[in-house]
């Protein structure tokens, strides 16, 4: 009886002692972590690679106007690249921040669409994988694509002696841009805020399932053309021609 | 029958009696147990104070100094302000997105560090900077606007009133 009360009373003790050790244990591992995450600048490293992501979004855009304002210099995607590698260690110092590119292309074309006429879309694009990597972390190998696209769908017709232009535009992931007035449109080579036109703009949706805000321009008393060169230019200052028989 | 009942009740008034003590030592053992680990948790909470440090830490308002500028890039309005040499506008959109008891005072610099705001872009009291126990600096590039690649440095100070 007597070594058996004692026991139990040990035991209690023993709990409470292990229930102690473990409270103890538990919190030295969350001290431990929680001083490690305070120490570390998590919150300050994120907003470099925000900050960055978009940089480098706005250099694609940079080269890409710069690329269509001439057509010519398809090698300013590269070289803004190279200098925006070097020119981030200036505004991070200290950090270690490494970007490196791959696979960055600049061109035009066109491409085919399937919407209600099968018209095809005349593009301007310039696009870039990235990577960065932050030395003062060992975080590496954070990659994002940065891409930079306009493109023009069009469709002329005459309605007696008026030439009448259907264009939808639309930029990166089919996002339809509605900021387009006169200054940023011409026609032949001529801007369409000299021409005597009306600019007016309705929506539609497209066989592709994609909602487009269809531009209708009106070419007052404009006859004889049988072919319509149109340039837009959007608010990043990228430049899209395209061209369209009359119909 | 007498003499035979008797060991018997001795044997149950010490019965009683050890059981009580039994209960005595139970109230004693969880009292131990208790302490310790009243013990144990005030041991915790001593050591458990978590540092706190601008040293290492972002501060709230390096976080926000960032958000407005990081907004207003995104929004392509920091660009369009910064390129177009429109002070009194870059002042005024910083104005509106920070809080009022914040006083900022924002500088411009090319790559080679050399100050491009000929005015200040600033709210608040010169004084608050100087004097302020803690002044958030926030760093900023923008890689150029439209097809001009020409990188600024935004930096971008902030105080609390």
């Amino acid at each position: 009886m007597r070594i058996g009360r004692h026991k139990k009373g040990q035991f209690v003790i023993l709990a409470a002692l292990t229930v102690a050790i473990m409270i103890v244990s538990v919190g030295i591992i969350m001290y431990g972590t929680v001083t490690y995450f305070k120490y570390e600048r998590w919150q300050e490293y994120l907003m470099i690679i925000d900050n960055v992501e978009l940089g480098s979004q706005r250099v694609v855009e940079i080269s890409l106007a710069n690329y269509t304002s001439t057509f010519n210099d398809t090698q300013i995607l590269i070289n803004n690249l190279n200098q925006w590698q070097m020119n981030l260690t200036k505004a991070y110092p200290g950090f270690g921040v490494a970007l490196t590119y791959s696979g960055a292309t600049i061109g035009n074309g066109t491409k085919s669409v399937t919407s209600q006429t099968d018209d095809a879309m005349y593009f301007s694009s310039a696009n870039a994988s990235l990577e960065i990597d932050i030395a003062s972390v060992g975080l590496t190998g954070y990659k994002f694509v940065a891409s930079a696209f306009l493109g023009v769908i069009l469709n002329a017709t005459y309605d007696n002696s008026d030439l009448v232009i259907f264009m939808a535009v639309e930029k990166e992931d089919s996002t339809p841009v509605t900021d387009l007035n006169k200054d940023n449109i011409s026609i032949n080579n001529e801007s369409l805020a000299n021409i005597n036109s009306t600019l007016t703009y309705f929506y539609k949706m497209d066989n592709d399932g994609v909602l487009r805000i269809v531009y209708r321009i009106v070419l007052l008393n404009y006859p004889g053309l049988s072919n319509v060169l149109v340039a837009v230019v959007d608010s990043r200052d990228i430049r899209v021609i395209a061209n369209s028989t009359v119909t | 029958m007498h003499l035979a009942q008797q060991p018997d009740n001795m044997e149950r008034v010490s019965m009683i009696k050890t059981g009580k003590r039994r209960g005595q030592m139970r109230i004693v053992e969880a009292m131990l147990a208790s302490f310790v680990i009243i013990f144990a948790i005030t041991f915790l909470n001593v050591f458990a104070v978590t540092p706190s440090s601008p040293r290492y830490e972002t501060s709230d308002l390096e976080k926000m100094g960032n958000n407005v500028l990081h907004d207003l890039d995104e929004k392509g309005l920091l660009g369009r302000f910064v390129y177009g040499e429109n002070w009194e506008t870059l002042t005024i959109a910083l104005m509106v997105s920070l809080p009022p008891e914040i006083y900022f005072d924002l500088a411009v610099y090319d790559l080679d560090w050399n100050r491009v705001n000929d005015t200040p872009i600033r709210y608040g009291d010169l004084e608050a900077f100087e004097t302020s126990s803690y002044v958030a600096s926030v760093t900023y590039i923008i890689p150029g606007y439209q097809a001009d690649y020409n990188p600024r440095l935004l930096v971008l100070q902030l105080v609390r009133r």
